[in-house]
């Protein structure tokens, strides 16, 4: 009886170290795909950055896309908003009616410094075929 | 016959003691080794199959003051081979040919070396490049993955930024000076390996994790640095120069926003460096030291008008010459300006009025505004090798007056290119002195280290400083050439122009031209100092301030600073 239950012990510890060096070489060929994966993403993430490079980018927007640099660039003063008192609707007391906050917002507003300085570079980079001659 | 009985006992008995002896020893010894000495064989043989690897820490990036990389570090495979453990080199040759893009003669050339060690057969290769050699199993053939510097903005800002040695440690500039934070600590995997080398899946395994280098996030701009290098070396092409360079600062806080030197190195080299050029590798402007002639005379004037001993419409005489301990001192275009204001004697570049001013202050206090300026010591920049400057003060006892009268119009003083525009900052800060930096902060996944400005001391007071940006105002616009100007904007400046010294002394006719200056005047944004190393024409206003003039033209633009009189740059757009 003794003798069975030493075999079975033994099977059972033999069967349990196999299992345990199957997963260690599976954890081994896990850790070294993870690491090539890194090195992957790490080579990847360089192409975008080299991708995002100024002379990348200038190189795009000048041999593809027939861009120029922006000259003679034009500020022009932008006109102080009026933010005059906004008064809440309320038509049960019969008192005119101001203009809501939200309908002057939606309202086309006047162009500010940075608005029109990038309107100036837009048109100043516009495709060459696009420009007027 | 008793004798011979006793002969034979006593042989008996010798060699029972005999071997009883050497039982002794032998038993003595077996007790040594297992006992005694046990520990020792007990490491010995634990290191026989222990498997220590070293774990090599990331090295941290270097970005831009927008977070844009210039500098990172990415992993490669590269292949090796052992050639002993090749038994059909021409057969592993050809199936690597097709793979390494390299002729199978030279792979075959190295399998069929006598070495005993492994040999290179490729550096650096593509990630899908590595994966198909892997899956070829070639016996004998294998990869090892190695980190590589790459700069994704390519060559930009080399003399700045440094480089890595092939043991991945900075070897110039800041990859050097930064080099215990960018490199990290290793880390180490010690394991139980098997018969080949290999580490047993079930073994005994400890891991000391590494700790990755920081990124240093630097103040520079990286589209301010490219402008900056590009007209830089456009400029010295123009005016057949040999070289020179250009800083770009934030006067508030002493940020760096670009520090461009020419001639310069490609980082992106298959081999940068190269034992010929090693004067290239410095970052020059904080290393070299020159005199820097007339642009010294803000600093002059800074001190007369912060001890109330000149204003800028105090009149003096300019007689075009002055005697000093026997010693002649002539305006640089040997003329006699007669009366004229201070502004005018900055104006007109005044040799004789900056000596005079320098009289008025005397060398006690002249030398103190020189030294609160920050000349003569290490503005403490984080670049290694930084100069200190020179010049002789009365302590010296070669010191004469003559000195005192040179040094006022910046001869006889050496100064490095970033003093220069950290004093010039002085005046743009309202007359606080800031410490230059060049690193704005530590990252570290995500924990952020800033690296505050220093505010080094008040050196002129405000009042001061607003008198001397107006009186550079005017040196820009008031001066004949007017080549600095940019309509619309105020821009402070003052040129410089100073001889070449050479082992023959000042004779050789070969000048530094030089223009420093901020803008806009009354709010600055940018302080800069553009130098020209030998140019054809030879002063600071015809070579400095026309390259000066195209760089702030640009720095305008990029950072959206608006005309201070926009009628006055619509007029000049409209032309």
């Amino acid at each position: 009886m003794a003798s069975v239950l030493m075999g079975i012990a033994s099977l059972f510890y033999l069967a349990q170290t196999s299992d345990l060096a199957a997963t260690g070489y599976s954890i081994q060929e896990l850790q070294a795909e993870e690491s090539d994966l890194k090195l992957k993403n790490e080579q990847l993430a360089l192409e975008v950055a080299k991708a995002k490079s100024l002379s990348a980018v200038e190189a795009e927007a000048t041999k593809r896309l027939l861009m120029v640099p922006a000259k003679n660039l034009v500020y022009v003063q932008a006109s102080p908003v009026d933010d005059g008192p906004v008064r809440a609707a309320s038509a049960s007391r019969g008192e005119p009616r101001s203009v809501p906050a939200l309908e002057k917002a939606s309202a086309p507003p006047s162009p500010g410094l940075l608005d029109v300085l990038k309107d100036t570079m837009a048109s100043a980079l516009a495709p060459r075929s696009l420009r007027k001659p | 016959m008793v004798g011979e009985a006793r002969d034979q006992r006593w042989r008996l008995m010798t060699l029972c003691v005999l071997f009883a002896a050497c039982a002794v020893v032998l038993l003595y010894r077996a007790y040594s080794y297992q006992v005694l000495e046990y520990q020792r064989f007990h490491d010995l043989a634990s290191e026989e199959h222990r498997l220590k690897k070293e774990i090599v820490p990331r090295r941290g990036d270097v970005l831009d003051r927008n977070g844009n990389p210039l500098a990172v570090s990415v992993m490669y495979k590269s292949v090796y081979a052992y050639p002993p453990s090749i038994k059909d080199p021409a057969a592993v040759a050809t199936a690597l040919s097709g793979v390494i893009g390299e002729p199978s003669e030279s792979i075959l050339a190295k399998l069929r070396s006598n070495s005993n060690t492994a040999v290179l057969l490729k550096r650096k290769l593509p990630a899908e490049v590595s994966t198909r050699i892997a899956n070829l199993s070639l016996p004998g053939v294998f990869l090892q993955a190695e980190p590589f510097r790459e700069y994704p903005e390519g060559s930009i800002a080399a003399q700045l930024l440094g480089f890595v040695g092939k043991d991945f440690k900075g070897l110039a500039s800041l990859e050097l000076s930064l080099d215990r934070e960018l490199a990290g600590e290793p880390g180490l995997i010690d394991a139980e390996r098997d018969t080949v080398g290999g580490e047993i899946a079930i073994g005994r395994r400890d891991v000391i994790p590494p700790r990755d280098g920081s990124d240093a996030v630097l103040t520079i701009d990286r589209f301010i640095q490219r402008m900056v290098e590009r007209e830089l070396a456009n400029a010295v092409k123009e005016y057949k120069g040999r070289g020179g360079f250009i800083i770009v600062m934030d006067p508030k806080t002493g940020e760096v926003l670009a520090m461009a030197s020419y001639p310069t190195y490609d980082l992106t080299a298959e081999e940068v460096f190269d034992p010929n050029h090693q004067e290239l590798y410095k970052p020059t402007a904080v290393t070299d030291i020159y005199e820097p002639g007339s642009v010294m005379k803000i600093v002059t004037m800074s001190a007369g008008i912060e001890e109330k001993l000149v204003s800028p419409s105090t009149v003096f005489n300019d007689t075009g010459v002055l005697r000093v301990d026997g010693a002649i001192i002539r305006n640089w275009d040997f003329s006699a300006h007669g009366r004229e204001t201070m502004t005018q004697v900055l104006i007109n570049s005044c040799n004789i009025g900056a000596s005079y001013v320098s009289g008025l202050l005397g060398p006690e206090r002249f030398y103190r505004y020189i030294d609160a300026f920050g000349f003569g010591k290490p503005t403490g920049i984080d670049l290694p090798g930084e100069a200190s400057g020179r010049y002789r003060t009365p302590k010296d006892p070669d010191w004469t007056r003559v000195d005192l009268a040179t040094n006022s119009f910046g001869q006889g003083i050496a100064v490095t290119a970033i003093q220069m525009v950290a004093a010039a900052s002085v005046i743009a800060n309202g007359g606080v002195l800031m410490k230059p930096m060049v690193v704005k902060a530590f990252r570290n996944g995500d924990s952020v280290r800033e690296v505050p400005p220093v505010q080094v001391r008040r050196v002129i007071s405000p009042e001061t400083a607003r008198a001397l940006t107006e009186m550079m105002v005017h040196v820009v616009e008031d001066n004949s050439l007017k080549l600095s100007v940019v309509p619309g904007y105020r821009i402070a400046g003052k040129t410089g122009t100073a001889d070449l010294p050479t082992a023959a002394g000042y004779t050789s006719g070969a000048t530094y031209a030089s223009q420093v200056g901020f803008a806009p005047a009354d709010d600055p944004r940018f302080v800069m100092l553009v130098r020209i190393d030998d140019p054809e024409k030879k002063f600071g206003g015809q070579v400095a301030s026309p390259v000066f003039k195209k760089i702030a033209e640009q720095l305008f633009a990029y950072m959206k600073i608006p005309p201070s009189d926009p009628a006055k740059a619509r007029a000049a757009a409209a032309r």
